[in-house]
């Protein structure tokens, strides 16, 4: 589903932010994305959803690349971002009605897709009011049922439980499970090893730009618990 | 002290760092926690920070048209007064006008600089005391209106100097009550505006209030502006029944004309004692109650109600112009600075339509005109459009929001469309409206009605395109308040004055050489519309490509 190639990003006057990048994930993956702040998690993951251009390297999404064919592989990506600023001049309900109209949801499903998330995620009541009125775990929440209502082959997330609360998060990971056996993948980053090791088949570790492992969650971590593994690599690789 | 002048200087920061966006633009943060210099990739142009430049320019600006008002509205009435012995009067109506100035602009900084301020979180976590927090808040404001008062002030004082020659006692209590003047219309001001805040918390919608209020003070201000001349004439006979009206209602005004005309010594303490005790007495109530205040004027009036009804499905680049079309009409910031110039002019229109052109260009100070506006009214008319549009800040406006309409299987193309519609409805409604109305009003030939609608729309098509353009070549991302973008940045400012010169300077030349200027004019607009259209949907659509927030 996803094939990151020899990625590459340089921003201007810095050293590079992501440094010959490769990973794949295939259908069906749950793929945790860990390092530390400014390994360059979020730089590899804003070029996967094509908001961000990068120097060297190709991505190809459900074997279309972004460089080629940005808008056939954004039609197929939902991206949910670790601070999500959403249209704070809509109503929560506007704004998932425009997020179906540019992916062409139809009618029926749209409705009863909203309706499902936003009672899973106990929002229903809010999806009236302005996203201007919205807490942090809110717009989260908000942004979450935008990005399922299409029902997304890729769903990438950047710190996804950041301001969920225990009950939001738990849901999150069912539908990411749901998602995952419908046989879409997921890429996502996150700090929390606990929930990477829990949630993910397979997980990557980037330092520096560099990927320093790569692979299934047994191959990785072996008999150890994900945090040291990801402790000895990182201080040591 | 101490705490005090840190907080101020914060506050005064962004304001006097002319080059603010580009500080920011050195030194964005980047995810990795690096310093770099923004967006320079692959020769692409910056994408934040450029747009920016803070609040000098307007400072300037405001100076350069105040003092040209003051200067042009006190000479002739110098002239009148001093004749009949009444040249007092001047005092006292310069510091009416610097009392309104200051309370008609203090009441919209109210909500987001004394109350509802952005980091008023963070500031009020701080361990100083709220006294302390609100006196730096309201000084700042202070200020403000204070460089206010002495681009109004000042002029006059040395205009009646001229005029009057008052005794030397006169200039020391002049400059010292200069800084007491803004005292109680700060005050004053203050409580309006917490009062106006405080109503616009209970809709969801807060920008209705806000642009029906500033429409009809703009209103206000404009036919004054239009009638000076009229006001003026009248002067010397209604002047001192003025005057007295004023006394009557801000009698401030009497004592600080008594003190500076008369040397007046009690009328001059009385004038200080008041301000002085007006404010301090303001200042203790709202420390007492500050948190209070803020909690109510800031809290979201939600209904949290909503059910899940019948949704409408509109098609992808229906819902990019529907969702363009909501910012615009949803921020009152940037629904008044870009379309202003289409709601007066819609509004003259329609006045002409209901009560004549005649009246209406009387009342508006400018009689006998109609014959000569009638062979430039398609230039005119085109001024009202071109001084704004909503294109040279739609870009900025997407802000943080970027990654939205970047990560969305939406063309680059199409967004930049949308943007283009938005501006280019309002255009077309503007046309629609005024042109036909101008069109029955003027009872022109039938190629003057043809003009009266391809030129406003030449030049709207145009201005619509040039802004879009200007945006991406300077687009902003990193604002923390709409204003910055929607009325100070370098696209708008370039579209402003440039919308003037290619209006004005062609109107000029049609009153000299004919309606053939017209003519010229719009198929030159077409023509560089028709470049810019080509340059934007090829290489502004790379330009946008390479954006980000």
């Amino acid at each position: 589903m996803l094939i990151i190639k020899n990625l590459t990003k340089i921003y201007k006057g810095s050293k590079k932010a992501v440094d010959n990048l490769s990973l794949t994930v295939e259908n069906g993956d749950i793929f945790g994305f860990i390092g530390h702040n400014g390994a360059g998690k979020t730089t590899t993951i804003k070029a996967v959803v094509g908001i961000l251009d990068f120097d060297e390297g190709d991505i190809e999404i459900d074997s279309m690349s972004i460089l080629q064919n940005p808008v056939g592989c954004k039609q197929v990506i939902a991206y949910i971002p670790d601070n999500p600023d959403l249209y704070e001049h809509l109503t929560g309900i506007q704004y998932l009605n425009f997020v179906g109209d540019i992916f062409a949801v139809e009618k029926a499903e749209r409705e009863a897709l909203i309706s499902k998330y936003a009672d899973a995620f106990e929002i229903t009541r809010n999806l009236g009011d302005m996203i201007s009125s919205y807490s942090h775990g809110m717009k989260q929440k908000l942004a979450v049922i935008s990005a399922l209502i299409h029902k997304p082959r890729l769903l990438v997330l950047d710190e996804p439980f950041v301001g969920l609360d225990p009950k939001a998060a738990h849901t999150l990971k069912t539908y990411m499970r749901e998602l995952c056996d419908s046989g879409s993948a997921i890429f996502f980053s996150t700090h929390v090893l606990e929930v990477a090791e829990k949630l993910c088949d397979k997980v990557a570790i980037i330092k520096q730009g560099r990927l320093i492992a790569s692979g299934t969650m047994e191959d990785v971590k072996g008999n150890s618990s994900l945090e040291d593994v990801f402790l000895e690599l990182t201080d040591h690789a | 002290m101490h705490k005090f002048l840190l907080l101020l200087k914060v506050q005064l920061k962004p304001v006097l760092a002319g080059e603010r966006g580009a500080v920011n633009l050195a030194k964005e943060r980047q995810p990795g926690g690096q310093m770099r210099k923004t967006l320079y990739d692959k020769g692409k142009p910056a994408a934040a920070g450029r747009g920016s430049r803070g609040y000098m320019p307007m400072l300037v600006a405001s100076a350069i048209v105040m003092i040209t008002l003051v200067v042009s509205f006190c000479v002739p009435i110098a002239e009148l007064l001093a004749p009949l012995g009444q040249l007092y009067i001047l005092p006292a109506i310069t510091m009416t006008a610097a009392s309104i100035t200051v309370l008609i602009t203090t009441i919209y900084k109210t909500n987001g600089l004394l109350f509802g301020f952005k980091d008023y979180d963070l500031v009020m976590s701080l361990p100083v005391k709220t006294s302390i927090v609100i006196t730096s808040r309201l000084f700042m404001l202070y200020l403000m209106n204070f460089i206010f008062c002495l681009f109004i002030m000042v002029p006059s004082c040395i205009i009646y100097a001229v005029y009057a020659s008052p005794s030397a006692g006169f200039y020391p209590l002049f400059i010292l009550s200069l800084f007491f003047i803004p005292l109680i219309p700060i005050a004053i001001a203050t409580a309006i505006g917490t009062l106006i805040a405080y109503a616009a918390s209970f809709f969801k919608r807060k920008s209705g209030l806000s642009v029906v209020f500033t429409i009809a003070v703009m209103l206000v201000w404009m036919l004054v502006v239009m009638n000076m001349r009229t006001i003026v004439e009248k002067f010397a006979d209604i002047g001192a029944s003025i005057t007295s009206t004023i006394y009557r209602v801000y009698p401030p005004t009497a004592w600080f004309a008594n003190a500076v005309s008369d040397f007046d010594i009690p009328a001059f303490l009385l004038f200080i004692g008041v301000s002085v005790g007006a404010f301090v007495a303001f200042v203790a109530i709202v420390a007492k109650n500050f948190a209070r205040i803020n909690s109510a004027i800031t809290a979201n009036r939600t209904t949290s109600n909503y059910k899940i009804q019948e949704l409408k499905q509109i098609s992808p680049k229906k819902a990019l112009f529907k969702k363009e079309f909501k910012r615009f009409t949803s921020s009152s910031s940037y629904l008044l600075n870009t379309g202003i110039g289409v709601i007066l002019l819609t509004i003259a229109s329609i006045c002409m339509l209901l009560f004549g052109r005649d009246q209406v260009l009387a009342f508006m100070g400018m009689p006998g005109l109609s014959d000569m506006l009638a062979n430039v009214l398609p230039i005119a008319m085109a001024f009202f459009l071109v001084i704004a549009c909503t294109t040279s800040s739609s870009i900025s406006l997407e802000g943080k929001s970027l990654w939205i309409i970047k990560s969305m299987p939406v063309s680059s193309r199409d967004i930049l469309l949308s943007k283009l519609w938005v501006n280019l409805a309002i255009i077309i409604f503007a046309v629609a409206v005024n042109s036909t109305i101008f069109s029955i009003v003027f009872a022109t030939t039938p190629l003057q009605v043809l003009m009266m609608y391809l030129t406003p729309l030449a030049y709207g098509v145009y201005v619509a395109l040039f802004g879009l353009k200007l945006n991406l070549a300077y687009p902003d991302f990193s604002w923390d308040s709409e204003v910055k973008v929607v009325k100070q940045s370098m696209p708008t400012m370039v579209i402003t004055f440039s919308g003037m010169a290619i209006t004005i300077v062609p109107a000029l030349l049609a009153f000299a050489f004919g309606e053939v200027i017209i003519y010229i004019v719009t198929a030159a607009l077409v023509i560089i519309s028709i470049f810019l259209y080509r340059n934007i949907m090829t290489k502004g659509v790379r330009i946008f490509d390479h954006l980000s927030a």
